[in-house]
Parts: structure tokens; C-alpha cells; sequence
């Protein structure tokens, strides 16, 4: 009996031990040559239908497989006990073993993107900084680099792959291209054997930061172009932007330099980049697809809209506001009635909400519309749906474009290429070389008054170059502080005929022109006490205008996109520039008298 | 090389008798006193509740005399009898599986080591970190079934039943592991030793040509610039933390392997005090903002300064360069930070001077370059010239009668900063050998082996295998973080107790806001948390600092280890082999075999 029982326990043991065998085995068919994605029920093909193999990421690392392994499962720990000696490390400057241990993490989470990022911006911002001499700097900044690249050699095929090659292209274009010491760190980049390989010889075009990181935001852009990955919560005007910008920072880059003629050419690759740029379709958070370059169309197509929807019932909407104005309280009806310049304050405030009442919606336009002609209420409601569709893409694209500076930077691409430019970019450096490098304030002086009059001729060529959203005008008081110190050289004060004031007026937001403006202002008494009187009547039009551009805006349909998407689209850390442009730091707070900032 | 803490005269370290910190000895004793006192009175009162307090008095006087007598009998023979059995069960169980994992980890330790800019610092460490953790990890294994398998087995009645002593088995256990865990960290310090060398030596061919190429062909991940001396030597310049020599034979040149690569400065410390920028003695410089408060620094253009007071200046602290003279070669890091970015080409300016102590008698200022964070020579000559421009001589007029000098330090440049600590200027004795340095750095991961197996076999004496590695685990973990644990006990850790950390974990409260209302459950808690604080303050207090142990920093740095720290220790692990010896022999005793 006893042996009996024995035997059927072993039996049915035996039994339980095959069915899970079975099963095992079923679930474990490996992916073979003849059958590459495994059984129909096995993990190897669920390994690859969600993309989880490591083959399916990126390069497979035979010693972080193995660290993995020795891990005996306690990786959650041993990475959370590295990062903390990482960090430990960090604190104590030891960078020797702070790089060491980035190595181990990165073995042992190869395919976890925020590390990647993390830490690369780690060393390349953080720890690069901690050195005085910019060439140890440099050393930091490009191991950074370097891990970022690994991170990207490691995650090929991982789905977020886009966002850490927008990162290397960040990392190389700006923070070696906009560093305080930018020249240093583009030389030291252009000659750095180690990070381009023999493929490419020293003092080629394809070392240059610049176009190294246009190249890899286009290796982004074609990752979700050809291979539909994700660039997650980037926001797309500023991915696909990226390239267009790190050609134009290229053509400012050596022109500064001095090599003219070929910036000359990159503008005008920048140019037609831009442009396709502006042709691309952007998707926006709302799900709308946005083209950025072909505003004028969408408003062309909402004029339109509004003539059809106004020629199914002329005058109707003049009836409206008719019937409107005479609801109309009678002190709003009398303000109104007085032109412009007879209105007193109160009447210019009543004038103006007078004017918000009478106004007439679509909504009301259909509305009307449907009740007087009733065969026409369909009609009317497509075209108004239609209306607000295509308003709602204008004010989209809108925002968007201020967002990009889109305008500016066309315009800039184009006036750049121009022969007048060119020629007062070279004078501005030939003037400063012959300044700094030859002590030849005569020759600096004429230099630069040569190139300011090609500078005038630009801005009347081009005269939005003088709005202030634009980084142009920047620029040229850079160069008119270089002027003044010729000047100042010589015992000579900026000239009252000096073609570019309006420049300094615009731009002078440090104020360091203060003295020789009210200078002028004295000697220049009665035309300017005119220009006073006459922007002090533009002040009192302007609350009117003001609340109706507030008001205005209040009309836009609600937009929940902007703050967080956009806020997402900053790399984590804080010091970093915003991702729009930020040209130069302004480096002269930091030549300033030691003195005066001690 | 980073000194957070200064290391103690040993005889200060070990006598010192103050109301601050107790000198190791009395810290000891007080141990020891206390444990003998708790084990008593513990034993008294279970006594009493069992047998009355007569019997109870009478069993405790008894336990305590035979200890004594039996102290007295302890016979080396036996010991070692015990010990070789103890080094026969060792190595019956394949120790040296161990040897093949270290090994096995150096031959691959290159895949997960990147060639940096210091490569002996990174190699050095973790050859180091690795031989301590499996040393550690391997006298743990060894020691700790060893006693429980006894009981298991009943193998240990055979024992006893020959005239052996409860502490001759627990002397002879440690003994025989110790051994056995030498034998190992030699074969293991070799295999270092040889994987390090191996690893930093390399070489760079130099072009043949007429003209002196520029630079070194590329290597390691680097290359050296060229250049020839006065005398006609061709340097490959200093990088990676070496230097080769060159040498032209024929249109060819022949490099030399790197030289020092490995080093072990012998350095003279001497005590820091700051100047600030009005020239008023304080006791540290000017924060710049940074998280760790190691280095302070000093302003420049100011008469801020660094002040370093050496002692025992004599005739022997000098280099003889022979026809050149003697020199004083002093050593100094500088840390430098600036408020604003000035020229980037040029390094921010410092001077440098030696002074006499409690005099005005100063050198004429020397002026450098300030290279940040690098290890910076400077050679004073014997004869000197005052600030006056006034011969002055080393020996005679700027050292003081007893023997001291000083070394002032000042930055030059207006609003920019040097940092230093007390061990960023030192005077260069000599070279140690890398070699005993490295031997040395192997000796303290012996203390630590030591400790771990008389913790493990004393553990193991009434604890179960299982349980009493989870212990001695414990004991060394917290080991390892014995200053946090010092830190919570003491509140100098933000965030309170244990239990208190406890509730906010789970709340979602940060460290440092207090809790809103102050009901019964707080006040409940926190009165656990100052008895659970107090008593790990008692366990802190007995805990081996695993952490200073380590002299990995040392040799990682170049620096050599003084006599001083091996010998306090080898003191220090003497001290837990005795400590923990008779609390085993009492353990033991209580069990029903060894009596």
C-alpha cells in the first residue's frame, strides 16, 4: 500500500514535471533561420514583435550582457548604488572615477535614454566646467560627446533613438559653437584626430561643429522619417528647424572667421534649407498639420472664405452691425459718431467698447442668414465650419512662426547672401583686424565707415532687420562698440552724422550708449522735442489699441498646447540655453573692468 | 591626495586623553568594561530567576576564575592543531576556486576599464576595491559554516573530548582562516601587481626624420609632445601622468617606457591657517559656493593667503642635487576658480614665498602660473633673496629655532580664487617603492580580512551557518557605513531616526520640513526613535570602520602610506581579535559541548 502510494506520487510528479517541460519548451522555441521569429506562443517572438531583444536595440555587448548577469538580478540595486557614488564622486571632483563609473552604468542600463542624456550633459556641461584651462575644458566637453555617441552606437533601433541624436547634434553645435570660448573650442574641435578618425583630414569642412551637428539632426530627422521612431514630447518646429540653424550658424561662424565668400554660399544653403523648412508639414499638439512657410496661403484661403460666406447675402452684415450700432447706449452712440481726434479719454474708451459691441460673428452672420434665406443655411454652415478651421490653422501657424522666429530668420538667410552684406561683413573684419592686429586706428576708422554705409544700404534694403525680435541689429552694435573704441583712440566721438543711430537707439539695451544719446538729444533739441509730442499722441491712442489686441486674442480658439509640451522640449537641466537661437552671450559684461565688478 | 582628515601622531591616536576623543586604547578598554560589566549583570539576574542569587553568585565567580586559569593554559601547540585543521577544511572546500574568480575578473577587467586621463589612479583602485570586496567576501565564506558544520556533524564532541580549550578552538580557527586568507591575497596581490604593470606599460614610436617630429605617435589613448632639454635630451612631455625619455640612436629614436607612472611621494604635511583679505589670521578662506567644503579658498588681489606652517625643517628635508646645490622641494595643488572668465589664455597668477615663523623675514615673491588641480614642483635653492633683496639662507634665517617654516601662498589676479586644503602643499621627502607601497595598501586589506573572520567565527559560535553570515554581512555593511550611522544616531543626518525616516518615505516628506502637528503618534515616535538612536550609537561606537580601512587612495594617488596609519591598524585589528576572542571563548563556553 504504502509502496503503492509511492509509486503513483513519483508518477504523477513525473506527469506535472512534463506538462510544464512542454510548455516550457513551447515558450522557449528559439528564433531559427527557417523560422526567424520563433514559434507562434514563444518569447523570442514576442521579443521581437515589441522590439525588446537586444538585437532589436542596438549593439549587442557581449561585457554588458555579462555584467547583467553577474548582477545575479540585484541590477536595480547596483545601479542605484552607482549612480550614488557617481554623484558622490562628482561632488568630490574625482573625475577619474566618476567617468569610470559612468562606463559601469552604462553597462549595465545600455538601453535606458534618460540616462544617456543625463549623464553625457553631465560631463559635458557640468564637469567640462570645473577645469580653468579651457583645453582640459574642451578634454570634458568631449567626452560627453563621445559617451552620447556610444549611448546613440547602443540604442540604433531603440524607438527614442531620435531624441539622443537631436541631443548629440545639440551637444556638438552649441555647446562647443556657443561656448564662451568658442573660438578655442572650434579649433580644438577641427583638430581633434581622436573624435573624427583618419577619414576625414584635419582642416576639412566636415570637422566643422556646425555641419557636424546639421548631420546629426538630419540622422534624427531621417530615424523618423525612414524609421518611424519617436522623437517623444520634442516639439517638432524646433526638431526639424535644427539643421536649417546649424547651417546658418555655420555661415555666421566663418564669416566671422573671415572666409566670406564660402559663408556666402552656406547662406544661401541655409536659405533654401530654411525654405524647405517652411514647405514642411509640422504637426502641431493639437494633431493639425502646419506649414510654417505658406501663412500668406491660409490667410489668402480664409479672405476667401469670408467673401464667399459675405456674397451669399450682401449687405446683411452690414445690416447687422446697423442694427447693432442702434442698440447702442446713446453717450456710446455719440463717442462713436465723433472722429478720432474730437474723442476726449472717456469718449476713446467708449468709443472702443461701442465698437467690440457692434461687431458681427459668423455665428450670428449664419444665424441670421438661416432664418431669412432658409435654402441657404447649409451652405452658410460649411463655409463658416470652414472658416473657423482655416482661422484657427492662421493663428497656429502664427504662433508657431513667432515661435521660430521663422520670418526673422528667412529674412536673415536672404539679405546674408546678398553682395552688400558680404562686403559690409568683410570691412567689420577688416576693420577690427586692422584695429587689433596692425594698431592702425586711421585704417579701422575708415574700415568701418565704409562698411557701416554698406550696412545702411542693407537695412534700407531690408528694413525689418530694425525689428527687435531679430538678432541683427545685435550684431551691428557689437561692431559699434568696436567703433567707438577706435574712437575713443583716436580722441574722436561717434559723429553726428553717423549713419546707423537708429541702431543704437533700437538696440542699446545695456545702455551703453546712454551718454552719447542724450548727447545728441541735446544738440538735436528741436526735432526731437517734435518727436516727443508726436509719441505722446500715439500714447493716448494707444490703450484703445492695446485692449483690442488683448481682446483679440481673447477670440483665438483655446489653445491647452504650449507650456507643457513645450517645457518638455528642453533638455532636463537648467542651464541650458533655450533651444531658440541664442547667439553669442554677450561676452562684454565679462571683459568688463575687473574693478568695477569685483 | 584628498585628506579629509588628518592622520593623528600614533601615539596620540592611541593615548590621548581628552573630553573630544579618547585615544584608541581607553576607547578599548571602556569596550570592554562595559561588555564584561552587561554580561555579568545579565548573567547574575538569569542566575537568580533560575537557581537564587547564591548559585547564581557562586556560577559567575566560577565562569570568571576558570577563564582566568584557563587564559593561563592557552598552549600554542593546541592552537596550532586546531589551526591546521582549520586550513585543511579550508582548502578541502576549493578556496582557491576564489584565485581563479580574480583572475578570471583582471583578465576581463579591461573591458569595463576606459583609459582615462590617469590610468594608474583608476587601475590602482579598482585592483584595490576588487581584492577587498572578494577578500573580504571569501574569509567570510571560509570562516563562518566552519563551527556550525562542527555542531552539525558532531564532529566538534570528538574535539573536546581531547584536552582542548574553548579558546584554543576559537584562537585556532582564526588562526588557521587567517592563513589560509594570506595565502590568498598573496597570490592575488601578485596577480595585481603584475596586471597593473602590465597594463600601464606601453610605448610610442617618434617618426624618423631630420627634423624632431612634434608629438609621439598615439598610444593608450594619448600622445606626449617632444622636446629637447638644455643638456640635449629629448623629453616626451609629461601626460596621462607620466613622461618618457628619448633617445636617438642613428635617423632613429628609441622611446622609453613610462616613467612615473607609479609613484609613492613621501610628503612632510604641514598645518594650514588662511590670511583674509585684510591680512587677519581666520581659520578658513572664503566659500565659493561649492557643496563640499574640503578646499576654501583666498582671494586674489587681496592680502588673502594661504599659510602653511611645516615642522622639523633640518638638513635632511633638503634634495642634494650635487653641484646644483640643495633645494626644498615643495609640492602644491592649486584649485582655482574664477569669478569672471578674463583673458582664457592666460592661467589666473599666484606667488609663492617662504617665511619665517613669528617674524616678518619673507623671499622675494616667485611668481607662477596657476595649473589647476595638478600637481605643481617648486625648488627653493638654499640661498635666497629676501623681499629687501637681502641674501637670506634656507637653514640659517627662515627656519626657526625649532625647526619650523612657513610657506605662504597668495593669488594675484583681482577677483579670481584659489582653493586649498591643508594636504595640497607639502614638501617632497623622497620616492618610496611603489612596490612595498602596494604591499602596504595590501596589508590594510588584511586587517580587514582579519576582523571580518574573528567577527565570523565568533558569530558562528552560537549561531546557525545561515544566520551567522546574515550577521557578520550586517557587521560589515554597516561597517562600511559607519559614519552614516553615527550621522542618524547623532541627528548630524537630516531626516530623523529610523522609524521617523520610516514615515517619510512612504508620505512623500522630504528631509528637512518638520511634521505639522505634534500629536501623540510624533511624540511616540520619536521617543522610539531617540532609544533605537541611542542604542546605535552604542553599536556604532564598536563597529570597525571599514571605509577608513582602506588605503586604496593612496596608492591610487601616488602617495606612500605612511608607517603610522599600518601600524595603527594592524593595532586596530589586534585590538578586535582579542575583543572579539573572549567574547567567543564565553559563547562558546555556554554551549553544552565546550564546557
Amino acid at each position: 500500500m504504502n509502496k503503492q502510494s509511492s509509486f503513483i506520487r513519483k508518477v504523477v510528479y513525473a506527469g506535472i514535471l512534463i506538462c510544464l517541460l512542454i510548455a516550457l519548451a513551447v515558450l522557449g522555441l528559439p528564433a531559427t533561420y527557417s523560422n526567424p521569429r520563433g514559434g507562434t506562443y514563444s518569447l523570442a517572438r514576442m521579443k521581437v514583435d515589441n522590439q525588446l531583444a537586444q538585437s532589436n536595440l542596438g549593439e549587442i555587448d557581449p561585457a554588458s550582457e555579462t555584467m547583467k548577469l553577474a548582477t545575479l538580478g540585484l541590477r536595480g540595486v547596483a545601479v542605484n548604488l552607482l549612480w550614488n557614488k557617481a554623484d558622490e564622486y562628482k561632488k568630490k571632483e574625482d573625475w577619474t572615477n566618476l567617468t569610470a563609473t559612468l562606463e559601469q552604468l552604462a553597462r549595465l542600463q545600455p538601453n535606458f535614454i534618460t540616462f544617456w542624456k543625463y549623464q553625457s550633459w553631465n560631463v559635458s556641461y557640468n564637469v567640462s566646467v570645473q577645469f580653468d584651462d579651457y583645453r582640459d575644458r574642451y578634454y570634458y566637453v568631449r567626452e560627453g560627446i563621445e559617451f552620447l555617441k556610444q549611448g546613440v552606437a547602443k540604442n540604433k533601433e531603440n524607438r527614442e533613438i531620435p531624441q539622443l541624436l537631436w541631443d548629440l547634434g545639440w551637444f556638438i553645435g552649441q555647446k562647443i559653437g556657443r561656448a564662451d570660448e568658442y573660438v578655442q573650442y572650434r579649433e580644438l574641435f577641427k583638430n581633434d584626430d581622436e573624435f573624427h578618425g583618419d577619414d576625414v583630414p584635419a582642416g576639412a569642412d566636415e570637422r566643422d561643429n556646425w555641419l557636424v551637428s546639421k548631420m546629426e539632426y538630419l540622422n534624427a530627422i531621417s530615424a523618423v522619417r525612414d524609421r518611424k521612431k519617436s522623437i517623444g514630447k520634442k516639439s517638432e518646429k524646433i526638431f526639424y528647424s535644427s539643421p536649417a540653424k546649424s547651417q546658418m550658424s555655420y555661415a555666421e561662424a566663418i564669416e566671422e572667421e573671415g572666409q566670406f565668400a564660402k559663408g556666402q554660399a552656406a547662406w544661401r544653403v541655409a536659405a533654401d534649407e530654411w525654405s524647405d523648412f517652411g514647405d514642411l508639414e509640422i504637426e502641431h499638439s493639437t494633431g493639425r498639420m502646419l506649414r510654417l512657410g505658406h501663412e500668406e496661403e491660409v490667410a489668402e484661403r480664409v479672405e476667401q472664405l469670408e467673401d464667399q460666406l459675405a456674397d451669399l447675402s450682401p449687405g446683411l452684415r452690414e445690416k447687422l452691425v446697423e442694427e447693432k450700432r442702434e442698440a447702442l447706449p446713446e453717450e456710446q452712440q455719440a463717442a462713436l459718431a465723433k472722429s478720432m481726434e474730437e474723442r476726449n479719454a472717456e469718449e476713446v474708451q467708449l468709443a472702443y467698447q461701442a465698437e467690440q459691441a457692434i461687431e458681427v460673428n459668423d455665428k450670428e452672420f449664419v444665424d441670421r442668414l438661416a432664418k431669412e434665406k432658409p435654402e441657404l443655411r447649409k451652405e452658410a454652415g460649411i463655409l463658416a465650419r470652414q472658416l473657423v478651421e482655416e482661422r484657427t490653422n492662421l493663428i497656429y501657424t502664427r504662433r508657431y512662426k513667432s515661435d521660430a522666429n521663422y520670418d526673422y530668420w528667412a529674412l536673415r538667410a536672404e539679405f546674408e547672401q546678398t553682395d552688400t552684406a558680404v562686403e559690409a561683413r568683410r570691412k567689420m573684419f577688416e576693420a577690427k583686424q586692422a584695429f587689433a592686429d596692425r594698431q592702425a586706428p586711421e585704417l579701422a576708422k575708415q574700415l568701418y565707415e565704409e562698411g557701416f554705409d554698406k550696412w545702411r544700404e542693407v537695412l534700407e534694403t531690408y528694413p525689418d532687420l530694425l525689428d527687435p525680435d531679430g538678432v541683427t541689429g545685435d550684431d551691428i552694435l557689437v561692431f559699434v562698440v568696436d567703433y567707438r573704441k577706435v574712437l575713443d583712440s583716436l580722441g574722436e566721438e561717434i559723429p553726428d552724422d553717423f549713419v546707423l543711430w537708429d541702431v543704437i537707439e533700437n538696440f542699446d539695451a545695456e545702455g551703453e550708449f546712454e551718454e552719447e544719446l542724450r548727447h545728441r538729444m541735446e544738440t538735436m533739441g528741436t526735432s526731437t522735442a517734435d518727436e516727443a509730442s508726436a509719441s505722446e499722441e500715439a500714447a493716448e491712442e494707444q490703450p484703445a489699441e492695446e485692449s483690442a489686441a488683448e481682446e483679440s486674442s481673447d477670440e483665438q480658439p483655446a489653445e491647452p498646447e504650449e507650456t507643457p509640451a513645450e517645457a518638455e522640449e528642453q533638455p532636463s537641466e537648467p542651464e541650458q540655453p533655450a533651444p531658440e537661437e541664442n547667439p553669442k552671450a554677450p561676452s562684454d559684461e565679462e571683459s568688463a573692468d575687473p574693478e568695477t565688478s569685483a | 591626495m584628498i585628506q579629509e582628515e588628518p592622520l593623528l601622531p600614533f601615539k596620540t591616536w592611541l593615548l590621548e586623553w581628552d573630553a573630544d576623543r579618547w585615544g584608541a586604547f581607553w576607547h578599548f578598554l571602556l569596550v570592554m568594561v562595559v561588555l564584561a560589566m552587561l554580561s555579568l549583570v545579565i548573567g547574575l539576574i538569569i542566575g537568580t530567576i533560575l537557581h537564587g542569587p547564591v548559585k547564581a553568585g557562586e556560577r559567575a565567580y566560577r565562569v570568571v576564575a576558570n577563564a582566568f586559569r584557563e587564559l593561563f593554559h592557552i598552549s600554542p601547540r593546541r592552537i596550532w592543531a586546531i589551526a591546521r585543521v582549520a586550513m585543511q577544511e579550508a582548502l578541502r572546500r576549493r578556496v582557491l576556486v576564489a584565485v581563479a574568480v580574480f583572475v578570471l575578473l583582471l583578465l576581463f577587467a579591461g573591458w569595463f576599464l576606459k583609459t582615462d586621463r590617469e590610468p594608474a589612479k583608476l587601475y590602482f583602485s579598482f585592483v584595490l576595491t576588487a581584492t577587498s570586496f572578494l577578500g573580504l567576501f571569501i574569509a567570510l565564506l571560509l570562516s563562518v559554516f566552519s563551527l556550525p558544520n562542527d555542531f552539525k556533524t558532531k564532529t566538534i564532541y570528538t574535539v573536546v573530548t581531547k584536552p582542548v580549550r574553548a579558546g584554543d578552538i576559537i584562537l585556532g580557527r582564526i588562526l588557521g582562516f587567517t592563513l589560509v586568507g594570506s595565502l590568498l591575497l598573496l597570490v592575488m596581490g601578485g596577480a595585481s601587481y603584475l596586471f597593473v604593470s602590465r597594463a600601464l606599460t606601453h610605448t610610442h614610436t617618434v617618426a624618423a626624420q631630420k627634423e624632431l617630429p612634434e608629438r609621439t605617435s598615439r598610444s593608450d589613448g594619448h600622445s606626449h609632445k617632444l622636446e629637447v632639454r638644455d643638456d640635449g635630451q629629448i623629453i616626451a612631455m609629461y601626460e596621462h601622468g607620466h613622461e618618457h625619455s628619448v633617445e636617438k640612436r642613428g635617423d632613429r629614436y628609441m622611446v622609453s617606457p613610462p616613467e612615473g607612472m607609479i609613484r609613492a611621494r613621501v610628503p612632510l604635511y604641514g598645518e594650514l591657517k588662511f590670511l583674509n583679505r585684510q591680512g587677519v589670521e581666520v581659520e578658513k578662506g572664503v566659500s565659493v559656493g561649492k557643496e563640499w567644503g574640503y578646499r576654501s579658498f583666498i582671494e586674489g588681489g587681496t592680502q588673502a593667503a594661504a599659510v602653511w606652517t611645516f615642522d622639523g625643517i633640518n638638513e635632511d628635508t633638503l634634495i642634494d642635487e650635487g653641484e646644483d646645490g640643495r633645494y626644498l622641494p615643495i609640492e602644491i595643488v592649486v584649485r582655482v576658480f574664477r569669478t569672471w572668465k578674463a583673458d582664457i589664455n592666460t592661467p589666473v597668477q599666484g606667488i609663492i614665498q617662504l617665511k619665517r615663523p613669528g617674524s616678518d623675514l619673507k623671499t622675494e615673491p616667485e611668481f607662477f602660473f596657476a595649473d589647476d588641480n595638478t600637481i605643481d614642483l617648486k625648488y627653493f635653492p638654499e640661498s635666497l633673496t629676501d623681499t629687501n633683496n637681502q641674501p637670506v639662507d634656507l637653514l640659517e634665517d627662515l627656519v626657526s629655532e625649532d625647526g619650523q617654516l612657513e610657506v605662504v601662498v597668495q593669488c594675484l589676479d583681482r577677483a579670481q580664487y584659489f582653493g586649498f586644503a591643508r594636504g595640497d602643499c607639502y614638501i617632497h621627502l623622497r620616492d618610496a617603492s611603489p612596490f612595498w607601497n602596494f604591499v602596504k595598501a595590501y596589508i590594510s586589506i588584511w586587517v580587514q580580512m582579519v576582523v571580518v573572520i574573528a567577527i565570523a567565527v565568533t558569530g558562528s559560535t552560537v549561531l546557525s551557518g545561515p544566520i551567522a553570515m546574515l550577521f557578520t554581512v550586517s557587521f560589515i555593511l554597516l561597517g562600511f557605513q559607519r559614519d552614516f550611522l553615527m550621522g542618524v544616531a547623532t541627528d548630524k543626518v537630516e531626516g530623523g531616526g529610523p522609524i521617523e525616516a520610516l514615515v517619510r518615505i512612504p508620505t512623500h516628506m522630504n528631509l528637512i520640513s518638520d511634521f505639522k502637528d505634534q500629536h501623540f503618534g510624533i511624540k511616540l515616535m520619536r521617543l522610539v526613535d531617540d532609544g533605537l538612536q541611542a542604542l546605535m550609537q552604542v553599536l556604532a561606537s564598536v563597529l570597525p570602520d571599514f571605509g577608513n580601512l582602506s588605503t586604496a587612495d593612496y596608492v591610487a594617488y601616488g602617495f606612500d602610506i605612511p608607517w603610522n596609519q599600518v601600524l595603527q591598524q594592524l593595532f586596530l585589528g589586534g585590538a578586535y581579535v582579542i575583543g572579539l576572542a573572549i567574547v567567543g571563548y564565553f559563547l562558546l563556553r555556554n554551549r553544552e559541548v565546550a564546557k
